[in-house]
């Protein structure tokens, strides 16, 4: 058997290209339609796992699916705002637990997720490190975000401008990380929790500025009519909220018009669920009720529908290689028919031949088996963040 | 082995080909272990076919064929191979090396293609013997593909006798070769033969070559007498 493998290794080693090329040709040919398959399995797996832990969404009218990634993974475009009213208007309905959703902003790639503490009840996140969100300004870091961002307790993030060309626009604000969550393995661990008036901040909604009835801050005065005093830009505000600034920091507005980009609501029964999404079906209403669990399976219902066709499509061109892999080896064999016949001639087991021969076939097509094997299990293994990647991005 | 023992006896073989062109009697032949012999004549005469029936590649309609002391003509079709590969050694005009083996692999290919002989250290330092003694000791490791026409003949005989043939049978063993590494081919040839006792039989074109052989044969007709 030594020697049948290695007549047949030799032969493999010394025509490296055209094994290359069989290798290639039986890989594909298998991992193409069984790893599309358990990348739809688990894109599946995905994709319904947590729109069915997420039974309402309320958002501004556009784009179900858009809102529906929004809410789930915090990927695709940020939705259209609604007026933090529209929370309350839930809230106060008694129909649902809500949750609201603030995902505008980001440190560096992480998406900041302005909500409220019942959002860490509702995915069932618990600390690994630290404490949970007290104070404004506090940020608690999902696991990848804090490997991702190389942070931990005790450490600052800063949110990333928007347009750093807009010297007008949004300013940064430093946080001090005051928790790590512990791996969910799912869009939570990418993410920075803050409180949802802290996404406000950043939005410039709040802000902390220099008390402008001290002495040093009479400079930027421009003027002051009652309670009312103007200032210019020379009056310093506060870019970290700290126990020394905090009192400072106070919002100009109603903050019932405050944006927000979603609610999760969970309805306490079927009933309470009918009734809140009965609410939002006026024509002239603004706000929209999904239900992720839908949305999702029509996204999935494409993708299926995609996988049949590409996966038609590989088995047919499947077969066009296997034609050519057989019409290759037939060749081969032919162009070898000098050298089997002068094995035979010189003694050579008929056996022996056959073997080397068979050998020569079986470890090309093991290797293509491997291969795909091993990429099957890479997608397997790497399969929910191609899906983020692919799909949710 | 002596001079005197018959390493071939052919009595009464007739073969033809299955379409019946060709036909080719030998009454009565013998060779003597150690004996060289030549064989010539035309084309098309039976020279090749001779040496095929010899090997027991393929077999006669009619007669008997004693090789080495083995009836090759009443062996199965695996025992004449096992004879062919342990007793026979086979040197072609075109060398049939494996393009994709070394030096040492392609003298050592006997014992990879054949489940009984064991591929063990004794063989290995008998093939390493044979490639220095045939002048190749320095390209052991290198592909046949990257050798001169008279480096391959050369390999092919050490693949001829690694195994400890009796009998070499030669088809043409120089044909493709210029007039240097004819000599230098045949030189090599000759003295592993001599030195081995081994019994040559050479189907030759090249009349030149004929006074080193202890007899020659000539294929003039379809019948030999010898």
């Amino acid at each position: 058997m030594k020697d049948v493998l290695y007549l047949a290794w030799r032969y493999l080693a010394s025509h490296r290209v055209l094994t290359s090329v069989l290798v290639f040709a039986i890989t594909l040919i298998l991992f193409l339609p069984v790893g599309l398959r358990v990348l739809v399995k688990q894109s599946e797996r995905e994709l319904t796992t947590r729109a069915t832990a997420t039974p309402l969404v309320l958002g501004e009218k556009g784009s179900p699916l858009e809102l529906a990634l929004n809410t789930l993974y915090f990927a695709a475009d940020t939705p259209p705002t609604m007026p933090y009213a529209e929370f309350e208007r839930v809230a106060d309905s008694g129909l649902a637990l809500v949750v609201p959703l603030h995902t505008r902003f980001r440190v560096r790639n992480q998406p900041i997720v302005g909500t409220s503490i019942d959002y860490f009840d509702l995915r069932g996140l618990t600390l690994a490190e630290g404490r949970q969100l007290a104070v404004l300004g506090d940020c608690v870091l999902g696991a990848s975000a804090a490997r991702k961002l190389a942070a931990g307790v005790g450490d600052h993030v800063v949110s990333s401008p928007e347009n750093v060309f807009d010297i007008a626009g949004i300013y940064p604000l430093k946080m001090p990380v005051v928790g790590v969550l512990k791996r969910s393995h799912g869009p939570d661990d990418d993410a920075v929790f803050v409180d949802l008036k802290s996404a406000w901040v950043i939005e410039g909604l709040g802000h902390g500025h220099q008390d402008l009835s001290r002495p040093e801050a009479a400079s930027g005065v421009l003027k002051r009519e009652g309670d009312t005093v103007i200032a210019n830009a020379s009056v310093l505000q506060y870019n970290e909220i700290t126990p020394d600034n905090s009192d400072s920091f106070h919002f100009h507005g109603d903050l019932g018009d405050f944006p927000i980009q979603a609610v999760i609501a969970t309805p306490h029964d079927e009933r309470a669920s009918a009734l809140l999404q009965g609410r939002y079906l006026g024509d002239d209403e603004r706000i929209q009720v999904i239900r992720p669990l839908e949305v999702m399976t029509e996204l999935l219902d494409t993708i299926l529908t995609v996988q049949t066709y590409v996966v038609t499509a590989v088995v047919v061109i499947g077969l066009a290689t296997l034609s050519t892999g057989v019409l290759v080896i037939v060749l081969s064999l032919r162009l070898r028919k000098r050298e089997i016949e002068t094995m035979i001639k010189i003694g050579g087991s008929r056996g022996r031949v056959v073997a080397v021969l068979t050998t020569e076939i079986v470890t090309v097509l093991g290797l293509g088996v491997l291969l795909a094997a091993g990429l099957t299990g890479m997608t397997a293994a790497f399969g929910p963040a191609l899906i983020r990647i692919l799909i949710l991005s | 082995m002596t001079r005197n023992a018959a390493a071939i006896r052919i009595q009464n073989l007739d073969f033809r080909y299955r379409d019946g062109a060709f036909r080719l009697r030998v009454p009565e032949m013998q060779v003597a272990a150690g004996e060289t012999l030549a064989v010539i004549g035309p084309s098309g005469t039976g020279k090749t076919t001779l040496l095929n029936l010899l090997a027991g590649v393929v077999l006669p309609d009619q007669g008997s064929i004693h090789v080495t002391g083995a009836e090759v003509t009443a062996l199965a079709e695996n025992a004449r191979r096992a004879h062919r590969i342990r007793r026979i050694g086979l040197v072609f005009q075109e060398f049939e090396l494996i393009s994709y083996l070394d030096v040492t692999d392609n003298v050592l290919l006997p014992y990879r293609i054949d489940p009984e002989l064991k591929l063990n250290a004794e063989a290995r330092a008998r093939a390493a013997e044979l490639i220095d003694q045939v002048g190749l000791d320095d390209k052991a490791r290198r592909r046949v593909t990257q050798l001169s026409q008279g480096e391959r003949q050369r390999v092919a005989i050490a693949r001829a006798l690694v195994t400890g043939a009796e009998v070499i049978l030669a088809d043409e063993p120089t044909g493709n070769l210029d007039p240097d590494n004819k000599a230098k081919v045949l030189d090599i040839l000759f003295a592993q033969v001599r030195s081995r006792g081994v019994t040559l039989i050479a189907v030759t074109h090249d009349h030149g070559l004929l006074d080193r052989f202890d007899r020659v044969v000539s294929f003039d007709g379809q019948e030999v007498g010898l």
